[in-house]
């Protein structure tokens, strides 16, 4: 059967795994599963996706959660005109509005015929270069 | 007893539902995915079928069409499709506990005493499964596996069942019987569509309408199942464990066509460690080694040739180093001069369980060990920082003269940090 375990891999020894030579490290028994980012930071891995954004020198790594439910005001990447963008969604009057995050262009109405012009909702912004 | 359905879920239009997941724009034009070095046609939308565009159309066929933008061509994008199987799959499998992965795009899916509406269950799997991945599928339910195919071929073909379809009660399957291709069956192959055909029967009904003992006697035992299966007794299980495989072999054509010996090696010293790293990841053990080389057989205008060779190794081995020199003794001994060669590959024979390997393996147990853990080293390192990190001299640079054409090769997405989605501002 397939093996759908996405953990992260563990790391080999640590100091305390009981391999040295002298005194029992007294940490020994404190051992505990390593902060794995991977599951810190992807909730859903069978629906999650990653961007970049280079933004006023920033490098910024947009994670994307296909799996959570839009909700006003949440960010979404976006497919519009030929690339793919981050933008605001917003719910006015029962319709659902794309905004740029920056800037004074139009926000655009979403067509839910064509729901695959959105790809998911921003779940992390992670500063790759702070 | 209790009721059991079981399900056949698969992606519609696999690979062009992929490409499309990330270039929304396509989502109604005609796309196809070209096989390894762009040779022929693999996959195509719903939209390129509809254009007549076969399965096996070779590139050249279909270039005005690329180059005027009216047929959207992907060169075969691997390392993505098999990230999306795997997202697939998984999301599949929570749908019951008890499933099996039939192919890149498919999935059985076996539902015993499930006290649901299995019809809005199916439906709900459809809708979820696009929510979660982003891939339309397909699902067809019934009381076997051969009717779930039946099921999932009208699923796919009814616009009205969107993509779920179940077969439960008599009179449902012997409708859609009534209106299945008998040749379009699962398990019923060219020759014996023929022979039904010739005989009249036309329909998967007029085919379960048979008598049970004529057909053992004259399509033999698994054609005697399938008509068990039509008539809803279950014959075929769920396989729970992938089987090791009993050979391993890669072989590709080159992106060009090589006539210098050392271009061919490198190729093929690739090639088998290809196959040593497989044979290890399912920790087998091999005895025997084939390699061939063959020029283009659509290349009337050169000199031909095409020869293999199978090797004995000296003792069964896993380790890359003993079957590359194996290989290249072996292409030695078949390479001839002055060829224009088109292909080459290799596959790993007589396999066995890898405690078995090392028990005929009498010798050199020191020697063994040292290979075990330099083996389980290389593919531990290629394992976290990326295929051929570590590999032996032998398979080269990466200015492949022999590498594959992939022209229309879309960003691996999911796979690579640096080709995945860029966001405008």
């Amino acid at each position: 059967m397939y093996d759908f375990n996405q953990n992260s891999k563990e790391a080999g020894n640590t100091p305390t795994d009981g391999s040295t030579s002298g005194f029992p490290s007294p940490a020994a028994d404190y051992l505990a599963v390593k902060i794995d980012f991977n599951k810190v930071l992807i909730n859903n891995p069978s629906s999650f996706f990653n961007a970049t954004l280079f933004e006023d020198g920033k490098e910024l790594l947009v994670v994307v959660d296909k799996a959570l439910p839009l909700k006003n005001n949440c960010k979404v990447v976006v497919w519009d005109n030929g690339n793919w963008h981050l933008k605001k969604y917003r719910l006015i009057d029962n319709k659902a509005w794309l905004y740029p995050l920056k800037g004074n262009e139009k926000p655009i109405l979403y067509n839910s015929d064509e729901p695959f012009t959105i790809l998911g909702r921003m779940s992390r912004l992670i500063w790759m270069n702070p | 007893m209790k009721k059991q359905l079981w399900g056949l879920a698969d992606g519609n239009n696999f690979y062009a539902s992929c490409e499309r997941l990330f270039r929304p724009d396509l989502a109604k034009k005609p796309i196809v995915v070209l096989s390894n070095n762009d040779g022929c046609v693999i996959a195509r939308s719903a939209e390129a079928k509809e254009l007549g565009i076969k399965m096996g159309t070779p590139e050249f066929e279909i270039r005005e069409g690329i180059k005027s933008g009216k047929i959207i061509a992907f060169s075969s994008n691997y390392e993505l499709y098999g990230e999306l199987h795997n997202r697939l799959m998984h999301t599949l499998s929570r749908f019951t506990p008890d499933w099996e992965i039939y192919s890149v795009d498919e999935c059985w899916l076996l539902f015993k005493d499930f006290d649901y509406d299995m019809h809005a269950y199916a439906k709900h799997i459809v809708t979820e499964t696009l929510r979660l991945t982003g891939l339309p599928i397909s699902i067809g339910l019934a009381p076997t596996k051969t009717l779930a195919k039946v099921a999932n071929k009208l699923a796919k073909k009814d616009k009205n069942s969107k993509g779920a379809l179940v077969l439960e009660h008599e009179h449902e399957i012997t409708l859609a019987l009534d209106r299945f291709p008998v040749e379009d069956l699962w398990g019923v192959g060219y020759a014996k569509a023929k022979r039904l055909t010739e005989m009249g029967v036309r329909t998967a009904l007029e085919f379960r309408q048979l008598p049970g003992e004529w057909v053992k006697k004259n399509f033999t035992i698994t054609g005697f199942r399938m008509w068990r299966e039509l008539h809803g007794y279950p014959c075929l299980e769920l396989i729970e464990s992938s089987r090791n495989k009993d050979a391993i072999a890669t072989g590709r054509s080159f992106g060009k066509l090589l006539t210098n010996y050392e271009d061919v090696k490198e190729a093929l010293v690739n090639h088998a460690c290809s196959c040593a790293q497989k044979l290890r990841k399912q920790k087998s053990y091999s005895g025997y080694l084939n390699v061939h080389v063959e020029t283009s057989r659509f290349r009337s205008d050169l000199p031909q040739y095409a020869n293999d060779i199978t090797i004995k190794l000296l003792q069964p081995t896993d380790d890359s180093r003993v079957i590359v020199k194996a290989a290249l003794a072996g292409l030695k001994k078949i390479w001839r001069d002055k060829y224009h060669y088109n292909r080459c590959g290799a596959m790993l024979l007589d396999l066995k369980d890898a405690n078995t390997g090392k028990q005929e393996a009498l010798f050199g147990g020191h020697q063994r060990e040292q290979s075990e853990v330099l083996m389980n080293t290389l593919d531990r390192l290629n394992g976290i920082y990326g295929k051929n990190t570590i590999k032996l001299a032998a398979q080269g640079g990466d200015g492949k003269a022999w590498a594959l054409r992939s022209n229309f090769r879309s960003p691996r997405y999911l796979t690579r940090l640096d080709e995945n989605i860029k966001l405008k501002s």
